[in-house]
């Protein structure tokens, strides 16, 4: 079978992933810049470079490995608290606009391009690395020279852009390209932060990326869907014809009948209307069978075109790494170590989504063995080894499941080193770390930024990998885990669904409702009676106590004790969840879950049953961590259920609304806001909140009107609520107090804490976030 | 016939009045075009007789069963519902209007287009119909606050009120969210 991605040369695939990350690059800088510097930013930027930086090395593209190693730079620094300016920012994006324009050469110019902006793209890479040097450079002075810092080499980037814009296979990303690269990305990224800061907006854009998803499929294989959704088409007409021919059928016998019964009919035509009936019933009879075979066979086809849609999806293992064998000779050579790669299994079938999922963690993974785990010739002689090393990655199917293995033959890992940086890091004491297992010191690597390496180089060793991996894993439903043995290597093991478009499930009903849980999740699927232990209802099920938690209550539906009795259990994990019934088992086609409704609490995905009704697939781990009692994601002010104080902000300036909520969210609070009064009642109207915050001056209804109607309003009355206003004269106040607001505050209470104290004396603290969850 | 005569003949003076003669008799009145070609749905919801512009109601399709998501379905978002093999949020009109809906279950499920490919599905009581937007529209409010409505209009002797297609589909998000 021909493949996809045979069509795409290295530099298109190199060119699709620097588009993805050069949008997350830009984006996350902007915000950045707008303030919003968080730990969870800067790791999503570094690792957005790190990836940039592996592809980029794939391809040869050595301007492009410098430029992300010195952007990736900044951001390691900038995580251990060195500062970021703007012009730093600046410097970043113009750097990025480079990787973006680079996007737009054609391959086979490549080559011309790159040595005529190679010093361009160097300079550029210098002056990111001098930034932090120059931090006191005027970030003024560098908006007006276009970006590029006027003190540093940078300057000098300025000619062979202006040298390009003239350039017509160039495609500028401004209209009015002329200036340096930052300069002229300078007016959409205003725009671009606006876009960001504005709630519909930013849905809108999470829309369109998933909207922009591609399938690519062989002409060949598109004119066999084409032939065999012709077929379908055909069956159902013929379907059609049959209901006239019944109702044909029925007409006939009605009549027959019709002339039995009347006692004026004469003999003859009512013996005559009985062999009509006996006729058509025949008829009706072939007529069945025939619709029998029809429906058999209209089945067969659409069964057909359904699986050649699915074998669309699937595509062999060997697409998903044909950079790898050009990583490993170039690493390798680079590193000075010899290593023979194998590739068992390539023919094995992923889903194409999987597969593309692999290729960055895979990347991540094969430099990780070069540059860790295997030795230089001369290590692995004195070791008794071959001086050349061997590098495994295997692909098979292993109970339903896709295996991928990457091992090594190298040192391994030392646990010990491992242990000693737990500890260094303040990551557990020392007794702690002693009494830990090898397999669970392992899972250290995986935490963001631990690395066991002293020193970064151009490769690895900033701990970002491994991070990297897992989380790419996961994000493709499946897990990683890694077994080391000293001297003799390294194994990483991934384990993922073979394709994520059609999984099995059982059905169940909670509260009324029909759900599905994937079947690799379930343990085991029981009727079980419950023992309360402590007041706790328990289960015992292969020697093992399991708490049963009530799902129905777990989803946010009703809160119900235990029926008495055996109930029907799913066994997750360490618990056991009941349901109201265990329907039966399907089959389902997942689909991505309505990004306007945002990360739902419990649920994975939906899906249609075979009724066409929704149907969704609820999420094991999500359900396992909760019933543990610990929150699966960091609250949102999309996520009321977080049990932190709920609060309505109202105010008409963009500003000030955000910066409350900032303000507010960084205390832990759940904060919705609102533009004007209008908005405000209808939210007040429909949800709970335990405090509102309300500017004075609105459009459509003022603060004081709002207020007014909030104490008018039996449900609402004893509802908290704060006044904050540029008013500060004596009536203001007063007129604030008196409509029933319970603190007037001016604006100027944010900058003395009298803000927050107010809130707090009000509703009480909540549990502030932990650094490293964006606000 | 010479020349001099042949010129002569085109470049004679005009006949007195022929100008508007001629232009009396050229002049068509311009085809009177309706003030506005834009057709609106006409529906029912509770007591409210309804209309929104029929580029946003761009389905009516017979009650869909509605899966109720966990921790999200509340007073205004009600569900997830399936309609031509998508997957669409349905929602309650008459919560985000503060209207009450008559008592035996709605009729009909409304689908709304906010952008191409983002869909919404709320159920209303009866579909009334399709007709261009009158010219003239009058600013009664009624029970609608006046930020819900762009005017409203009398048909079939009854009042008929336009939604503010915008207004309302910012405050969906805002409700659903």
């Amino acid at each position: 079978m021909s493949s996809g991605l045979e069509d795409f040369s290295l530099f298109d695939l190199f060119r699709m992933e620097a588009e993805e990350q050069v949008r997350v690059l830009q984006s996350e800088l902007i915000q950045l810049e707008a303030g919003v510097m968080t730990a969870a930013r800067l790791e999503a930027l570094m690792r957005a470079s790190h990836s940039l930086k592996g592809a980029a090395r794939i391809v040869g593209l050595d301007a492009v490995v410098h430029l992300t190693h010195a952007m990736e730079d900044r951001f390691v620094a900038a995580q251990a608290g060195a500062a970021l300016d703007s012009a730093d920012v600046d410097r970043m994006l113009a750097a990025t606009d480079w990787l973006a324009r680079l996007q737009a050469v054609p391959e086979a110019e490549t080559a011309g391009w790159l040595e005529t902006n190679a010093a361009a793209m160097e300079s550029c890479a210098a002056g990111l690395r001098g930034g932090s040097a120059d931090a006191a450079v005027d970030p003024t002075a560098v908006q007006e020279s276009g970006g590029s810092t006027s003190s540093d080499p940078a300057a000098g980037i300025d000619t062979p852009i202006q040298k390009a814009a003239g350039d017509p296979q160039r495609k500028e990303p401004a209209a009015g390209g002329t200036k340096g690269p930052a300069g002229s990305i300078a007016e959409p990224k205003t725009t671009a932060r606006g876009d960001r800061d504005d709630i519909f907006s930013q849905q809108g854009h999470e829309e369109r990326a998933t909207r922009e998803r591609t399938v690519r499929l062989t002409t060949e294989r598109f004119d066999h869907l084409l032939s065999l959704s012709a077929e379908t088409l055909i069956g159902a007409r013929q379907l059609a014809g049959w209901g006239d021919a019944l109702d044909r059928n029925h007409r006939a016998i009605g009549t027959a009948l019709q002339v039995m019964e009347d006692d004026t009919s004469t003999p003859e035509a009512k013996s005559a209307a009985r062999r009509d009936v006996d006729r058509q019933v025949a008829l009706l009879a072939t007529q069945i069978s025939d619709l029998d075979q029809a429906s058999r066979s209209n089945e067969q086809i659409a069964e057909r075109l359904y699986r050649a849609v699915l074998g669309g999806r699937l595509r062999p293992f060997s697409e998903g790494i044909t950079g790898i064998p050009r990583l490993v000779r170039d690493t390798a050579r680079e590193l000075g170590k010899q290593v023979k790669l194998e590739i068992a299994g390539e023919s094995t079938r992923v889903d194409r989504d999987i597969l593309d999922k692999l290729e960055s963690p895979l990347t991540h993974l094969v430099t990780n063995a070069i540059d860790h785990g295997i030795e230089t010739p001369a290590e692995r002689e004195a070791a008794g080894k071959t001086p050349e090393a061997h590098l495994l990655i295997q692909a098979r199917h292993e109970n339903g499941r896709l295996v991928i293995t990457v091992r090594d033959d190298g040192h391994g890992i030392d646990v010990e080193r491992i242990r000693e940086r737990v500890v260094r890091r303040n990551l557990a004491s020392a007794d702690t770390v002693a009494g830990l297992s090898e397999a669970e010191l392992l899972e250290f690597l995986f935490l963001p930024g631990f690395s066991t390496r002293e020193t970064t180089s151009v490769l690895s060793g900033r701990g970002v990998g491994l991070n990297a991996v897992q989380s790419m894993v996961q994000e493709a439903g499946g897990a990683v885990t890694v077994t080391s043995h000293p001297g003799t290597g390294t194994t990483f093991r991934l384990t993922l669904p073979v394709t994520r478009s059609v999984i099995r499930v059982i059905r169940i009903l909670v509260d009324g409702e029909v759900f599905s849980v994937p079947l690799v999740r379930i343990d085991r699927v029981a009727q079980f009676e419950p023992e309360m232990r402590d007041g706790n209802p328990m289960v015992t099920w292969n020697g093992r106590d399991h708490p049963v938690r009530v799902l129905a209550t777990l989803l946010g539906f009703a809160e119900k004790p235990l029926a008495a009795g055996p109930l029907p259990l799913l066994f997750c994990g360490d618990f056991a969840f009941a349901v109201d019934r265990l329907m039966d088992q399907a089959e389902l086609s997942v689909r991505r879950l309505d990004p306007r409704l945002g990360k739902i609490p419990g649920v994975s995905a939906a899906s249609l049953d075979e009724n066409g009704f929704p149907l969704l697939i609820l999420d094991v781990d999500d359900l396992i961590q909760t019933a543990a009692g610990r929150p699966a994601h960091p609250p949102t002010a999309r996520e009321a259920d977080s049990g932190n104080p709920h609060i309505l902000v109202v105010d008409d300036s963009h500003t000030v609304r955000e910066m409350e909520r900032r303000l507010l969210a960084r205390s832990g609070y759940t904060v919705t806001t609102a533009q004007n009064g209008v908005e405000a009642w209808n939210l007040l109207r429909l949800n709970e909140y335990d405090l509102l915050i309300s500017d004075v001056d609105m459009p459509q209804m003022n603060g004081i009107e709002l207020v007014a109607r909030v104490r008018g309003n039996p449900r609402l009355a004893r509802l908290p609520v704060i006044i904050l206003s540029y008013k500060d004269r004596g009536e203001d106040r007063r007129r604030g107090l008196e409509a029933g607001a319970d603190f007037y505050l001016t604006k100027g209470a944010f900058d003395n804490g009298s803000f927050l104290q107010a809130v707090v004396d009000l509703i009480g603290e909540a549990t502030p976030l932990t650094p490293g969850e964006t606000p | 016939m010479n020349e001099t005569e042949r010129g002569s003949l085109f470049e004679r003076p005009m006949p007195a009045g022929y100008r508007d003669e001629l232009r009396a008799l050229m002049a068509i009145d311009a085809p009177k075009r309706p003030a506005s070609l834009e057709s609106i749905f006409l529906f029912q919801l509770g007591p409210l007789r309804l209309a929104l512009p029929t580029r946003v109601a761009s389905a009516v399709s017979p009650v869909l069963h509605v899966a109720r998501i966990p921790h999200r379905s509340g007073t205004v978002l009600l569900g997830l519902v399936a309609f031509r093999g998508e997957i669409l949020p349905c929602f309650s009109l008459a919560q985000l209007l503060d209207v009450a809906q008559s008592e035996t279950g709605s009729a009909r499920m409304l689908i709304l287009e906010e952008a191409p490919g983002r869909l919404w599905a709320a159920p209303i009581d009866a579909v009334v119909g399709i007709r261009t937007i009158p010219e003239q529209l009058s600013e009664e409010q009624g029970p609608l606050p006046a930020h819900w409505l762009r005017g409203s209009f009398n048909y079939q002797s009854r009042s008929f009120y336009i939604l503010d297609h915008i207004t309302l589909f910012r405050q969906i998000t805002l409700a659903t969210a």
